[in-house]
């Protein structure tokens, strides 16, 4: 139980910025997910909140008690490592015995100690190999004993790096349900690190999207898939990714791809150049919706995803990615309407290709205050 | 069958031949003096210059070196070289573990202002040949009174062994992911217990090896024993059967060799294990 | 697309086919014994055709394509490219082109010497026009002069991928060709290599263990597990009509729901009954009360009276949901494709149910298909 509390922290390697002046704030018994492409500082950010690196800048406190200057080992704070970390001398019973002998975490006697481990193992699944050493078993359990050493000890803060990084997809989405049900019902205080969006959706409060060190939107779930602040965060959550297109906005409309898309300006939307955003699964090729936005296309490929089916569809001079249902029956090469939802296609500032720019609101309503986030 | 190999088979050619007909050539020339003392070692005094394959081999030699006769005959007391020999080595190997295992940790772990030429003047040690320093150690010796002292020996054979101990085990410490110690941190473990019990246990295979690799180093060293001692070390004590001006006890000498060397050579085998084996931190990530 | 430079071709895609094709390794002394890789494999492509070998490790994918390609001895059967059995032939002669993993760049090349290399070597006019576009489609323009040194694995094997793809082999051989690609340039080069491969016509085999990989990239796909075809046809036949129990677990994300069930037969209808509740299915062949295994997929499920359980976790992910849902009297955990946003929390009591024509049965015993 524990909130959690940064300010300013900033951590250089030589001349290269890890991260920069991150502040945030968690609160008790929240899960925040850090969420971003490698090499964004997701690793230093959790490290320097445990203490573990030496940061040029900022502070670090835990329920109102800054830590800045406090030891790893006193901080209360556990951590889950990418790299598994596990003691290659000692077996899985002895890691996972490990935070509670060290007399830091508390006071067990052997039946206690023996009583956690059993529980933890049950739940994870590795009570089997509890005598085991970790090059005794495969990579998925090892990240489970890992995990393992975290959860079986008490803590202020849980601090989990891509804990599921290294499970095959099956066990991964198993594992995710799993810690996102310990969640629910331990009630800590976690930091989630990863680069895998559905985690970051399926188990936040809140998601930070990082990128070169810093935070680019803080919000729920629900606020960064509807309203990502810039095409960076919009294209870091949904794979396939949201389509984004050029457009120009001229005498009172809105048009991209050759003429494909013409719909009318939202008021507030000032004329020059635009980039839409639309995300895959919004498009709906065959239906007619009254008062969708209808777009002609020809189907250039159709690849199947399970019950889905992903198409790429030729439109105008370019082309858009569609997920639909399977029994859609669109074949390669035929004609397509693709219907969209107004309030569903995204607007964002003009910019050059590969750069990423600030969302001005839907092509139903351009949002008020559009800089209110930014650090 | 197609003509062409298959992955693992190895295509016979002239030049492979000619190559490994000239490593067997250059095995026999380079082990020949070994072979040379080890039959001097069995041959009797009368046959000691000779240059014959056929004799009656003997272990005279070897008594003689070992028991009062040898010191009778030759005035060489080869027993207590040896003890003493072993003595100054081991107290150099232990000096330099106590010393050199946190010195190749801090090295190895920690950046700092200066760290690579600290590391680099350690190294350098090995560098200068030992006759640059001997006669200035030789005269601070006999001034403070440590010449021909087991403490003044162990003190200069740790120049030998220790910076060997710092660089090897620097770079077990350098391999060992700094991971494994921060999770016994957040664990609530402290810094030395965290050394002590995470660490240290993990370049065990490197104390050994460096361990090993240093006695040997010593016990080999010639030119310290040889100006700063009377008592001697085995390596100068060897040379003393040759005779000061009297008779040349060659077969004495080569029995004297056989033994000097039995020590590294059995330690040489037991090191091999340790130095192929390495780390083995494959657990520690995929 | 438009594409002026890069078709020109000099060779015709060719038919492959595998006929009874077994490879074994020996592995005990004098020959005794050995581990057959490879079992009796059948296999007939058409020329132009797209094909992948899924499996997981260890299920001879790999021994089969380093067999085509001339990499390994086969133990016996044929391999036929274009009608030719090419068994006794050297790699070089088998008209194959080759991507694999391990597949080494010349380092003291840059890249785009790597890619012209070949051409420049049959005297090919426009080889650095042909770099260009290829580069252009794959996304690699920017790591043209770079030495492979400099590369990430990722861009090493795109490297190699359009070094293979370059040369227009009639057969085109890809071994895990995505592998070290991050998700959003997996999608990209999955896609260009998917048209480039149309566009050329080279008869294509490409050997995964990403079964969402194979059923996006693949014409038809070949499943395999323990040096057996499993199953041989499109993405389609793949996951809407798995032949058995290993076929249907391994295809498709999340995977399959497996229950234990009970046939009961009830008039016209087919019912199966699975503790926690009843399902209708359409499989007609079905006995009454005959033990089987029942197959329900993820997205195939939806909330409505049917099995009742309680649930685990729910997961939204904005696009759809995902529920876990402890079915009743078993201790299976099943997982429904929801809606976003559905109202759910752990703990509450939900049912599930599934179209009749998406029940699939299994035989308990063997994995077979019950139709």
């Amino acid at each position: 139980m524990g909130t959690l509390s940064v300010r300013g922290i900033t951590k250089k390697y030589g001349s290269l910025t890890a991260i920069d002046h991150l502040d945030f704030d968690v609160h008790d018994g929240e899960f925040f997910v850090i969420l971003g492409p490698s090499g964004a500082g997701k690793t230093t950010t959790l490290k320097s909140v445990a203490g573990l690196v030496d940061m040029e800048e900022g502070s670090v406190a835990v329920n109102g008690i800054d830590l800045t200057m406090v030891e790893p080992y006193h901080r209360n704070i556990a951590m889950a490592f990418e790299s598994y970390a596990l003691y290659p001398n000692k077996t899985v019973r002895q890691n996972l015995a490990s935070p509670l002998k060290s007399g830091r975490t508390g006071h067990y006697s052997a039946d206690e100690i023996e009583q956690r481990i059993l529980t933890v193992t049950k739940t994870l699944g590795i009570d089997q190999l509890l005598d085991r050493f970790p090059r005794e078993v495969s990579n998925g359990q090892r990240q489970r004993t890992a995990l393992g050493r975290v959860l079986i000890r008490p803590a202020d803060i849980y601090l989990l790096d891509e804990p599921l990084s290294h499970l095959d997809a099956k066990l991964r989405a198993t594992m995710r349900a799993e810690l996102k049900a310990i969640a629910q019902n331990s009630n800590t205080t976690t930091i989630y690190v990863t680069h895998d969006y559905q985690e970051a959706l399926a188990l936040a409060d809140r998601i930070a999207v990082l990128r070169h060190g810093k935070f680019v939107q803080i919000g729920t779930p629900v606020e960064i898939w509807r309203e990502p602040i810039d095409s960076f965060v919009a294209k870091s959550l949904g794979q396939p990714e949201i389509n984004l297109i050029d457009a120009v906005v001229a005498n009172g409309r809105i048009t991209a791809l050759a003429g494909a898309i013409d719909i009318p300006k939202p008021d507030g939307l000032s004329e020059g150049k635009v980039r839409l955003g639309l995300r895959p699964s919004e498009l709906v090729p065959g239906v007619q919706v009254p008062g969708h936005v209808q777009i002609k296309g020809t189907v250039r490929i159709s690849e199947r995803l399970g019950r889905d089916i992903e198409l790429e569809v030729s439109v105008g001079d370019g082309h858009l990615i569609v997920v639909t249902d399977s029994s859609k029956a669109v074949a390669e090469r035929d004609d397509v309407v693709l219907s969209i939802d107004v309030p569903q296609i995204h607007v964002f500032a003009g910019g050059d290709p590969g750069q990423d720019t600030a969302r001005l609101g839907s092509a139903q309503q351009i949002s008020p205050v559009t800089k209110e986030v930014e650090q | 069958m197609a003509k062409e190999l298959m992955p693992g088979q190895k295509r016979v050619t002239t030049g492979g031949i000619l190559g490994d007909l000239a490593l067997v050539g250059w095995f026999a020339f380079s082990l020949f003096p070994v072979l040379w003392m080890f039959l001097l070692a069995l041959k009797t005094p009368a046959e000691q210059t000779t240059t014959f394959f056929q004799f009656s081999p003997t272990l005279d030699n070897f008594i003689t070196v070992l028991t009062d006769r040898g010191r009778t005959l030759t005035g060489v007391d080869f027993k207590s070289a040896i003890l003493l020999s072993v003595l100054n080595c081991a107290g150099a190997v232990l000096v330099s573990l106590v010393i050199g295992i946190p010195a190749a940790y801090a090295a190895g772990r920690f950046k700092f202002k200066g760290s690579d030429s600290l590391m680099f003047n350690i190294l350098s040690f090995r560098f200068a040949p030992e006759l640059m320093v001997i006669i200035p150690v030789f005269v601070i010796f006999n001034r403070i009174g440590l010449f021909d002292t087991p403490v003044g020996m162990i003190w200069v054979l740790q120049l030998v062994t220790m910076p060997l101990v710092v660089w090897i085990l620097r770079s077990y410490f350098q391999d060992m992911p700094e991971e494994l110690e921060q999770a016994a941190l957040l664990d609530g473990y402290t810094r030395k217990r965290a050394f002590l019990m995470v660490a240290l246990p993990l370049v065990r295979p490197g104390i050994a090896a460096s361990a090993l690799l240093s006695f040997i180093f010593a016990w080999n060293n010639y030119m310290f024993p040889l100006i700063l001692t009377n008592a001697g070390s085995i390596t100068v004590t060897i040379t003393k059967f040759l005779g000061g001006g009297g008779q040349a006890y060659y077969n004495l000498t080569a029995a004297a060799g056989v033994l000097g060397a039995l020590p590294p050579f059995i330690l040489a085998l037991t090191i091999q294990r340790y130095l192929v084996q390495g780390l083995s931190f494959g657990a520690v990530k995929g | 697309m438009s594409n002026t430079v890069l078709t020109e071709r000099k060779e015709a895609a060719l038919p492959l086919s595998l006929s009874k094709v077994q490879k074994i390794y020996r592995t005990g002394p004098r020959k005794k014994g050995g581990v057959e890789a490879v079992k009796s494999m059948d296999l007939d492509i058409r020329p132009g055709e797209l094909i992948t070998l899924l499996g997981p490790s260890g299920c001879g994918k790999t021994t089969t394509l380093r067999m085509i390609a001339g990499l390994e001895t086969i133990t016996s059967g044929e391999i036929l490219i274009g009608g030719v059995r090419v068994n006794d032939l050297p790699p070089a002669k088998r008209n194959v082109g080759v991507g694999f993993e391990s597949y080494a760049l010349y380092p003291p090349l840059s890249v785009r010497e790597n890619l012209a290399y070949g051409l420049k070597a049959r005297k090919v006019n426009d080889a650095m026009q042909q770099v260009d576009e290829l580069a252009r489609r794959l996304d690699m323009t920017d790591m043209l002069e770079e030495r492979p040194a400099a590369l990430s694995s990722g861009q090493k094997q795109r490297v190699s991928l359009a070094r293979a793809l370059i040369r227009k082999p009639p057969v085109l051989l890809l071994d895990e060709p995505l592998g070290h690609l991050d998700a959003a340039q997996r999608q990209r080069v999955r896609r260009e290599l998917k048209l480039l491969q149309r566009e050329f016509g080279y008869t294509t085999i490409v050997v995964t263990h990403d079964q969402s990989e194979a059923m996006t990239l693949s014409d038809r796909m070949a499943v395999m597990d323990a040096g057996i075809i499993q199953q041989f046809g499109t993405p389609d036949e793949i996951f809407d009509d798995p032949a058995n129990l290993f076929v249907a677990d391994f295809v498709g994300e999340p995977a399959i729901n497996l229950l234990d069930g009970t046939v009961v037969r009830d008039g016209d209808k087919v019912l199966v009954n699975v503790a926690g509740g009843v399902l209708e299915t359409s499989v007609i062949s079905a006995k009454d009360g005959q033990k089987v295994t029942v197959g329900v997929r993820p997205q195939d499920a939806f909330l409505a009276p049917g099995v009742k359980g309680t649930v685990f976790v729910y997961e939204d992910l904005m696009e759809y949901g995902l529920v876990r849902l402890d079915v009743h009297g078993t201790d299976k955990r099943v997982v429904v494709q929801t809606v976003a946003g559905a109202k759910l929390r752990s703990g509450d009591i939900s049912e599930f149910n599934v179209s009749s024509h998406r029940v699939y049965l299994f035989d308990p015993e063997d994995g077979a298909r019950i139709r």
